[in-house]
């Protein structure tokens, strides 16, 4: 449920760890901790499909296909996954088709989930950190928030490795908001020829996985459509604009808002205007209408 | 962007959906860059 006068939020999957190696058994192979993109997928999985589909990281490595048990996966693999066991189309950047950081922002704000590749060394004594050093692996980006359209202040990383466990050295428990300048420094200290003493990728470029836009959802009420757009968008006209449970009286008002205050409809029956889940709704007459989804 | 009432995640969000389909700009010295990297074995051995 979101409160009519509140957008809807990218979805936040459950966090998943992928430690220790015997949290993922496969034809006799302990893979937990090589299997940080699958468990980063399965995240994302469960992000695009707003809890629908709750994949284990470890179920993602299973549906390799082929199966594979060796070391670390590669984007494609788990992307492979996704379209092909959830209908999921995500856009694997690596090599020559890597993207920019800014592009990177773009698409996080927009809604979408994204597996990022970088480097744990990045994250070494910082509160973020997750492993005892240098190392490729991926982690899940759900959102950004605040700075500009082009760097944005923070993401929030579902960094798999970050299990809260206890080590001579810190280990962040995620999901975590991570500082944007991190979250570069993760992706610029990726190794893409493999460990040291292969250079690092560098600032500028990302090897990721984009996955599709999480559109608005509702669950319509009897009777109800869909608004369109969708979401619809409207102002609370009177001083004390009432928001009601369901239709009714003031017997149903649950409590008013100001006036010119922004609520998103998500679905209309008759003379009133839902949210997404229907648990809140306005009478039409008493509100302005803007429209235009955000 | 003028539309009063909107908090600024408010705009940037409508921007990025605004832009979100447009293709990425090829970046010119990521030619030759290896298309399969593998994430490692990310724990020590305190296990």
């Amino acid at each position: 449920m979101t409160a009519i006068d509140k957008p809807q939020t990218l979805p936040r999957p459950k966090f998943q760890q992928q430690g220790p190696d015997a949290n993922c058994m496969i034809a006799g192979h302990a893979l937990g901790w090589d299997s940080c993109t699958a468990y980063s997928m399965a995240m994302a999985i469960d992000s695009a499909t707003d809890g629908r589909y709750t994949p284990s990281g470890c179920a993602v490595r299973r549906m390799t296909d082929p199966l594979d048990v060796t070391g670390g996966l590669m984007l494609s693999q788990v992307a492979k996954v996704a379209r092909n066991e959830y209908g999921l189309a995500f856009s694997v950047y690596v090599g020559s088709q890597v993207v920019k950081p800014e592009y990177v922002a773009h698409q996080a704000r927009a809604g979408r989930p994204i597996i990022l590749q970088g480097n744990a060394a990045a994250m070494v004594g910082t509160n973020r950190q997750s492993t005892a050093g240098d190392v490729n692996h991926a982690v899940t980006l759900i959102g950004v928030r605040g700075g500009t359209l082009d760097h944005p202040e923070e993401g929030l990383v579902y960094d798999p490795a970050a299990d809260g466990r206890k080590r001579s050295y810190h280990v962040d428990q995620g999901p975590s908001w991570w500082p944007w300048a991190l979250v570069l420094k993760f992706c610029a200290y990726l190794r893409p020829g493999g460990p040291a003493p292969a250079p690092r990728l560098g600032y500028g470029k990302i090897y990721c996985a984009i996955g599709p836009d999480t559109t608005p959802r509702a669950h319509l009420v009897d009777g109800a459509r869909q608004a369109h757009p969708f979401p619809d968008r409207v102002r609370a006209k009177l001083s004390a604009t009432a928001v009601h449970s369901k239709p009714g009286g003031t017997a149903t008002v649950t409590r008013r808002v100001p006036q010119g205050t922004l609520l998103w409809l998500y679905q209309y029956a008759g003379q009133w205007g839902y949210n997404d889940d229907g648990t809140e709704c306005v009478l039409l007459r008493n509100v302005t209408h803007l429209g235009g989804a955000t | 962007m003028t539309e009063p009432g909107l908090t600024l995640e408010e705009i940037l969000e409508r921007q990025a959906r605004d832009t979100a389909n447009e293709p990425p700009e090829p970046i010119p010295d990521a030619a030759g860059l290896p298309a399969d990297v593998r994430d490692g074995h990310v724990d020590d051995k305190e296990d």
